[in-house]
């Protein structure tokens, strides 16, 4: 935890946001979302909701469905084994945006001044979020989490994600995305005092039309601890010796 | 050798209903979700780690001869949050019986649907 508070520390201090941003950035946020939330199933989504968006397949265009049909998950109907797949997560590439929220572990957001920045305990992944009203950079090559930018409207956080690489999948079983995918989110604590996210899914290539999905957190008394994809390695070699048992 | 084991079998709608078990990723190709064994030694090794935390317990047969089993459950951090779990949870020696899933190799292993200690105690709560 406390290289965790270091290193935000850190962060805080690079002289990154130029001057007229710093600037904007005195705003004050439209709700207060700091603090450590966990994912949240809704019982009636419980039979795909840790792999998924929805149990059916996004409208997937021929460009995707070729994609989709080599991908190997670990998780959907088509579900390998970890040795088998060829999910980019397991060679502990980053799982992207929006598939980050559906690894099982905290995130932290943190909100700072111009800026929300959400702390994945999953190998310790950090987006952060803009609010300063600056456009997206376009001096990068795409990335594994995308470009965000975002804005208050009332209390609810929007955020528009862009520069994504297209290596990563959308979900946990392998619904591909292209270099031109845009994830839109809404984010706001709802009646129930859930963080709710509405996504929407944009990407002329990989699907015909513009989808939506949602995901929901609950905020916990948690500290975000340490979880190192790297590791993974160790259980690989555990599952080896138990499927090739008797050979 | 399995035949000589003592085991239990129960309806699959017990196993399903555990977290711990849904968590795996391709549990239910390496392991038969649909089948449930119960299986009680001493523990000889506990290894709390990332990704999946894994006990080893050794098993004794009615004929005195032993196995090292292997039992998987879910991440160590899940584990201390919801259940209390941690490092210091089992000692080489300490009594624990755990139901779980079996293997479809038949490889003395489990993946965890619920561990109980040595006097019985669950030690999982539902997910």
């Amino acid at each position: 935890m406390r290289c965790l508070a270091a290193a935000v520390v850190a962060m805080v201090m690079l002289p990154v946001v130029p001057a007229g941003a710093q600037m904007a950035a005195a705003g004050a946020h439209g709700a207060d979302f700091s603090g450590v939330w966990t994912g949240h199933r809704l019982p009636e989504t419980r039979s795909f909701s840790g792999w998924a968006f929805h149990e059916e397949l996004p409208p997937m265009t021929d460009w995707a469905m070729q994609r989709y049909a080599m991908a190997k998950p670990t998780f959907g109907p088509t579900s390998v084994t970890v040795a088998d797949t060829n999910d980019p997560v397991y060679q502990c590439f980053p799982p992207g945006t929006p598939r980050i929220y559906f690894h099982p572990f905290p995130m932290e957001i943190i909100q700072l001044p111009g800026r929300v920045m959400m702390v994945f305990e999953y190998d310790h992944l950090i987006r952060q979020i803009y609010t300063d009203g600056r456009g997206h950079r376009d001096d990068l090559a795409p990335g594994w989490m995308g470009d965000s930018i975002g804005h208050w409207e009332g209390e609810t956080l929007v955020v528009e994600s862009t520069n994504f690489n297209d290596k990563t999948w959308v979900d946990r079983r392998g619904v591909p995305h292209s270099e031109q995918l845009k994830v839109l989110e809404r984010i706001h604590i709802n009646d129930s005092g859930l963080l709710q996210i509405d996504v929407t899914v944009e990407d002329p290539i990989a699907f015909t039309q513009p989808w939506t999905g949602q995901r929901f957190y609950e905020r916990v008394d948690w500290t975000v601890e340490e979880f190192i994809c790297m590791d993974n390695v160790t259980f690989l070699d555990f599952e080896q010796e138990v499927l090739q048992f008797g050979e | 050798m399995r035949s000589l084991i003592k085991t239990t079998v129960v309806a699959m709608s017990l196993v399903l209903g555990s977290g711990a078990v849904l968590a795996h990723h391709g549990a239910s190709v390496v392991y038969d979700l649909s089948q449930s064994l119960t299986m009680t030694g001493s523990v000889t090794d506990f290894q709390f780690v990332n990704p999946h935390v894994l006990i080893f317990f050794e098993v004794q047969a009615d004929d005195g001869t032993t196995t090292i089993w292997s039992a998987g459950l879910t991440s160590p951090n899940r584990l201390a949050r919801s259940d209390g779990w941690s490092k210091d949870m089992f000692q080489p020696g300490d009594a624990v019986t755990i139901t779980g899933s079996p293997a479809r190799t038949g490889a003395p292993s489990l993946w965890v649907d619920q561990v109980f200690d040595g006097d019985g105690n669950p030690l999982l709560g539902e997910d």
